[in-house]
């Protein structure tokens, strides 16, 4: 998996998202196993054409169903418009890229309130903050929250609250 | 000093050596082992097509 070059050429294309999912707990917190880097995307007609892009230069592949699978250069522009997410393959690893998160309402507001991080090779990538990672978690059915983060990210909060008090 | 603390504390100490580059591109060699070792591979269509049903099931609507 080489996650650095995922967040550069969606960067390099100007692709507006943040990192949100394992890999954004794994730079802040705890190195936990993930499968897959997970992007939400600001949902805007013109991001989403970046977007695509960008998932055509990293040799993304997806398709409706397993049998229509193919490279999305093939696909028709405004393909990333059909669905609120998209689970894709890459020689770089799986990429799932969210239009819309459970439990956060804005894309810009999350934003704001967005961490700015550097992976350990130095690319710097604007991540969900601790709050906003605990509201998806919290907004999960409970059988798919992961109660080591849900944890950690309250410890995280908590301990960050008691330093600024 | 019992063999669980002991293990913290060589947990940290390996921590604080980690060269973060060197540990960064470790991290991602190992998720790039572990995927090859997961009787259900990730970076795969049927698993995409498989999370993506299930993610697209908890979106509210």
């Amino acid at each position: 998996m080489n996650i650095d070059r995922i967040l550069t050429v969606m960067a390099e294309h100007g692709v507006e998202f943040l990192l949100i999912g394992g890999v954004n707990f794994l730079l802040r917190h705890q190195p936990v196993l993930t499968f897959d880097v997970d992007l939400w995307i600001e949902d805007t007609e013109a991001n989403r054409g970046r977007c695509e892009g960008a998932l055509g230069a990293l040799e993304a592949a997806w398709g409706p169903q397993e049998h229509q699978w193919r490279p999305v250069g093939k696909l028709p522009p405004g393909w990333l418009a059909g669905q609120a997410v998209f689970c894709l393959t890459s020689p770089h690893g799986a990429i799932d890229i969210f239009r819309s998160v459970r439990g956060l309402d804005d894309w810009r507001e999350a934003r704001r309130r967005a961490v700015l991080v550097l992976t350990g090779g130095g690319v710097a990538v604007w991540a969900l903050s601790d709050e906003d990672m605990l509201a998806c978690q919290t907004a999960l059915p409970p059988e798919q929250r992961k109660q080591q983060r849900t944890e950690a990210l309250r410890r995280a909060i908590d301990e960050r609250r008691a330093g600024n008090g | 000093m019992d063999d669980s603390e002991l293990h913290r504390r060589e947990q940290a100490k390996r921590e604080a050596a980690w060269d973060p580059a060197e540990r960064w591109r470790v991290v991602q060699q190992t998720i790039t082992w572990a995927e090859q070792q997961a009787t259900a591979r990730r970076n795969t269509p049927a698993e995409c097509k498989r999370l993506e049903r299930q993610k697209l099931a908890s979106l509210p609507e």
